[in-house]
């Protein structure tokens, strides 16, 4: 059995079927992302392992505790707000031991685990003031200060990033990579951002409309995803996809075959496995995206990632080969379909 | 300073002069007048007593046994009042803050007696909540078999503070609603995770989010209740003997009862005294949380 186990958790909003059902199980040191598009239900099945949300339906248990209907704070659970939810009346030490101090531990006890803390996340010289006196980064490191003191079983975070600006976003993201490694602590993580959901996971799972479309390593993701919608969601910029009556090699029972943008080259007009005009060239520095209408059909518009720098302008006619052994297949239904076909 | 910036400072004080001056005299004419008749004997229904009183309308005024029960009053009717309106004040907005069938009503409900007339309030609860005979507490009373309160005569003072409390809740509630709307609902569900209870969300969270807006309710409260007349006036005439008269009460039956302008003047001055020892306790209190 698993640490922390979710069996046919469900979810309604009065008759808004919000989570229809999902079963995951997170093992001990785990660091699970939650990702999919707005809407999909993340903060809500995050909301209800946190016991913010009450569980319609299923169970959800903890090392080995059935915690379904159990108080937020009897779940040894510990959660970042997305606004931080910091004490505006308290100083960062207080905001710090406000758990422990409800939980009657030890002065003395709090005291060290406070500093503790304080000295993992630098905020040792900011212990005195309030939140109001600290910066947006500073805010976010008590927040997870205050979910560490706990030590609890599981840590959850909402989108713990998305009020920072884009450089202490990268910088904040490398310090719970680090954190987790140092703490070995269970992580669940909500966001929409991929590059977070890829660089921070052991495992993603993917959510859409209240269902798990597919759980696995961030490279299982992006290299076998399991249906169209995870292929298109995870990969920036997303998988071309197409009719597959359009490319060379064909694969039984698919309608749509798809390719990611750096698995393609360019070739000469007319000699490639696909043909068309140049929309865009998007210069970035590294690489460059080049934008095509197949056959000049505007809504078969595809994507080349290059690595060069090609001489290319809006409008100029090119063709494009697709690497056979990269290609990905999908049913009428979006399912992927795999091996010889 | 160069002499044009004190040029400038000068025209400016100029141009602001005329308002000053209107509001200083708007206020010294009053007090200088009031000043005056206080120092002398100024009696409406003896006309042949005049000349320089001294200091005798001042002794006049605290030697009346009144004096010490109208200070008492006055101080008890303000703290009850606002004790009991900022406490339920606070329960009710709490009560009312998570959403329910019927809330947009109940608001409303809730509001309406700040704009009943302070006169009218009175006489509502004199005849038709306290009248010992008729009156619905009264009924409340003899349903369950207990002998009606005859509310105005023996507890006058205490019947004083329901009216006034019942009048000034709902400005309490209003202002106290409408502070917990901006509560921050994440940090609330922080508090739940760390295990606080409602009371300890209540000591920790809410207090501190909502000390502004009970300062202000304070603060306005005692403005307009040191100074509490309608009411009495209306319902016991400050009796049975002084124990409902406070000091608004007491200048007003010097003044226009006994009709002796000079003793009404010396109590008015007292009352400015009251008034501005309970502001600096006040401003003592709760001046810290307005700042910052
Ligand atoms: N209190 C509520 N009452 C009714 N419906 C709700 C409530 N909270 C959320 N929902 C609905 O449940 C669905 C999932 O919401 P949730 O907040 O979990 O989305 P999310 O995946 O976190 O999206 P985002 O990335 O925008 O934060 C949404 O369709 C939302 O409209
Ligand atoms: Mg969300």
């Amino acid at each position: 059995m698993s640490y922390l186990d979710l069996q046919g958790v469900e979810k309604y909003y009065d008759d808004f079927y919000a989570i229809k059902g999902i079963d995951l199980a997170i093992e001990k040191g785990e660091f699970i992302v939650f990702v999919g598009p707005s809407g999909c239900g993340k903060s809500t099945l995050l909301r209800m392992i946190a016991g913010l949300e009450d569980i319609n339906g299923g169970q959800l248990m903890l090392d080995g505790r059935d915690i379904t209907h159990a108080e937020p704070a009897h779940r040894d659970l510990a959660m970042v707000f997305q606004s931080y939810a910091l004490y505006p009346h308290m100083t960062v030490e207080e905001n710090m031991s406000f758990a422990l101090k409800l939980a009657k531990v030890s002065p003395a006890e709090i005291k060290d685990k406070v500093e503790k803390a304080a000295e993992k996340l630098n905020l040792t010289q900011y212990l005195k003031r309030t939140p109001k006196e600290l910066s947006g980064g500073q805010r976010q490191r008590v927040a997870i200060g205050r979910a560490i003191v706990r030590s609890p079983k599981v840590f959850l975070f909402d989108e713990p990033l998305s009020n920072l600006d884009a450089a202490l976003r990268g910088q904040t993201r490398v310090e719970i990579a680090h954190l987790h490694r140092e703490l070995g602590a269970t992580t669940i993580y909500v966001t929409h951002d991929q590059v977070e959901a890829m660089t921070l996971a052991d495992r993603v799972v993917v959510l859409q409309g209240g269902i798990i479309e597919q759980v696995g390593t961030p490279l299982e993701l992006y290299d076998t995803p399991a249906n169209k919608f995870v292929a298109q969601f995870i990969g920036m910029p997303q998988m071309n996809i197409l009719p597959s009556q359009l490319f060379r090699s064909q694969h039984e029972g698919a309608v749509e075959t798809g390719v990611r943008p750096e698995h393609m080259a360019l070739v000469a007009h007319g000699e490639g496995e696909l043909n068309g005009d140049v929309e865009m060239v998007e210069s970035l520095g590294n690489e460059t995206l080049v934008h095509i209408n197949v056959n000049g059909n505007v809504q078969q518009q595809i994507i080349v990632r290059l690595y060069e720098r090609p001489n290319l302008r809006a409008g100029d006619m090119v063709g494009v080969d697709a690497d056979a052994s990269r290609l990905h297949f999908f049913a009428a239904d979006g399912s992927a379909l795999r091996g010889e076909g | 300073m160069s002499s044009q910036a004190r040029g400038n400072r000068t025209t400016s004080r100029l141009l602001m002069s005329p308002a000053v001056i209107s509001l200083l005299l708007w206020m010294l004419v009053p007090l200088g007048m009031t000043i005056y008749f206080s120092l002398i004997y100024y009696n409406l229904m003896n006309p042949f007593l005049e000349g320089w009183a001294g200091l005798s309308n001042y002794e006049f005024f605290i030697s009346n046994p009144a004096f010490g029960d109208a200070v008492w009053n006055t101080l008890l009717l303000l703290g009850s009042t606002v004790v009991i309106t900022v406490g339920l004040g606070l329960a009710i907005a709490l009560l009312i803050n998570d959403p329910f069938p019927g809330r947009g009503l109940v608001r409303i409900l809730l509001i309406s007696p700040f704009f009943v007339m302070p006169t009218v309030n009175a006489l509502l609860w004199k005849h038709m909540m306290m009248n010992p005979i008729y009156g619905f507490l009264a009924q409340v009373w003899t349903f369950f078999g207990a002998e009606p309160v005859d509310w105005l005569t023996d507890l006058p003072l205490f019947s004083v503070i329901i009216m006034v409390s019942w009048q000034w809740l709902p400005f309490a509630c209003l202002i106290f609603i409408t502070s917990l709307q901006s509560m921050d609902r994440e940090q609330l569900e922080a508090a739940r995770m760390d295990g606080a209870n409602f009371l300890q969300q209540f000591r920790y969270l809410y207090v501190p989010h909502l000390a502004r807006s009970i300062s202000v309710v304070i603060m306005i409260e005692v403005i307009f209740l040191l100074s509490i007349f309608a009411e009495i006036y209306t319902t016991t005439a400050g009796g049975p003997g002084t124990e409902s008269t406070n000091f608004a009460f007491l200048i007003f039956t010097e003044a226009l009862l006994n009709f002796d302008v000079g003793v009404a003047s010396a109590g008015a001055l007292f009352a400015i005294i009251l008034a501005n020892i309970v502001a600096i306790f006040l401003i003592r209190m709760i001046g810290k949380n307005l700042e910052n």
